[in-house]
């Protein structure tokens, strides 16, 4: 199994500012997937598996703190994304930063 | 911007060593991969610290989630304590702490609050006993490890990688001594399948060992969850909190469930 990715690979060339960057940028991205993120991933707990509260009420929390907006359009009428061209990696962004400097 | 859990590694630190970073964010140290999203610490084992960390944490407006109390009386069984918060922009930030990280003896748990490259650098786990809190019962862990491994010695990478090839290469001149099966496999002229087969067998078995050592902590928890979610404990502020976590777990979770079977 492949661990490394090409911006994973790059990780020990980067400046602590550099890392500090792109880790930071990554948990940005990362916060995407937290509604499917497991409950623990260390700790003693990992096995268990709380059942949602049936009287939870966390949404009406959420609605009443005005931290929830109603939705506006259907995901299902989305359609395919466009046509973009190719992102730049980290790696490759922070390789243009060094040779702007 | 940095990472956050590098500065908060720092300020629980700032009054003297007592949380040393650990698992996801150590790999990031080590400059592995940009891997975890949580914060993960050994923390010293005395009330001190605990009251440390539960002050800092308060400060930026954490919650408990379900798990033990951050108090010696449970810590000291291995159990974890949990904790979540947001940073200003709003980013979901979890803090787990440990005292006893499985695998860990409590000699090298005290090494690790005085690191031999001196008081100025981020107090992190060292790359041994980061591998042997990684071999859990996930699978997702075991390639971690064998990129881990790279860092020590050979005589040591020998003993730890999960890396077949690593093993094969370093077996004939680091593995004389060695009594890890694959490591044997390799000397012995065994073929290349011989060492993975006798590799997936000493992962399979770590595997089932640490899956066996959290179904203790699980079945002694089960009641003691249920109640804390009863309780509301993640809507309450941390020092009502942490009050009131106490109480129940005074009352439902044993303070060692390893020593009294669960």
């Amino acid at each position: 199994m492949e661990l490394l990715s090409e911006d994973d690979l790059n990780l020990k060339d980067m400046t602590w500012e550099e890392l500090d960057k792109a880790w930071d940028l990554w948990f940005d991205l990362a916060q995407a997937t937290n509604d499917f993120d497991p409950p623990y991933t260390h700790g003693v707990f990992v096995l268990c598996n709380l059942e949602p509260r049936k009287d939870d009420g966390n949404l009406e929390r959420l609605i009443a703190e005005d931290r929830v907006v109603p939705a506006r359009l259907d995901l299902t009428e989305l359609g395919p994304p466009p046509e973009q061209p190719r992102d730049m990696t980290i790696s490759e962004a922070l390789a243009a930063q060094r040779e702007e400097r | 911007m940095s990472n956050l859990y590098f500065d908060l590694t720092e300020e629980l630190n700032a009054e003297g060593p007592i949380a040393v970073l650990a698992s996801g964010q150590a790999v990031v140290f080590y400059r592995l991969a940009l891997m975890s999203k949580d914060g993960d610490w050994i923390l010293r084992e005395t009330p001190e610290a605990c009251r440390r960390v539960l002050a800092v944490l308060a400060k930026y407006g954490a919650h408990y989630r379900p798990g033990a109390p951050l108090d010696v009386r449970w810590l000291a069984g291995g159990w974890s304590s949990h904790f979540e918060l947001s940073d200003p922009q709003g980013r979901r930030i979890r803090c787990d702490f440990v005292s006893r990280p499985p695998r860990v003896s409590r000699d090298e748990v005290a090494a690790l609050f005085s690191p031999p490259q001196g008081p100025a650098s981020l107090l992190v786990v060292g790359v041994e006993p980061l591998i042997r809190m990684k071999q859990t019962q996930r699978a997702k862990d075991y390639p971690v490890i064998g990129e881990l491994a790279r860092l020590l010695p050979p005589e040591r990478e020998v003993e730890l990688t999960t890396d077949p090839d690593r093993i094969i290469a370093l077996a004939s001149l680091y593995g004389k001594d060695s009594g890890r099966l694959p490591v044997r496999a390799a000397r012995a002229g065994g073929s290349r399948e011989d060492v993975v087969i006798a590799l997936a067998r000493e992962t399979d078995r770590l595997q089932q060992e640490d899956r066996a050592r959290l179904e203790q902590y699980r079945r002694a928890s089960d009641t003691y969850l249920h109640e804390v979610q009863a309780a509301r404990i993640g809507d309450l502020s941390l020092p009502q909190a942490h009050e009131r976590i106490c109480e129940i777990a005074e009352r439902w979770l044993p303070y060692n469930p390893l020593e009294t079977g669960g």
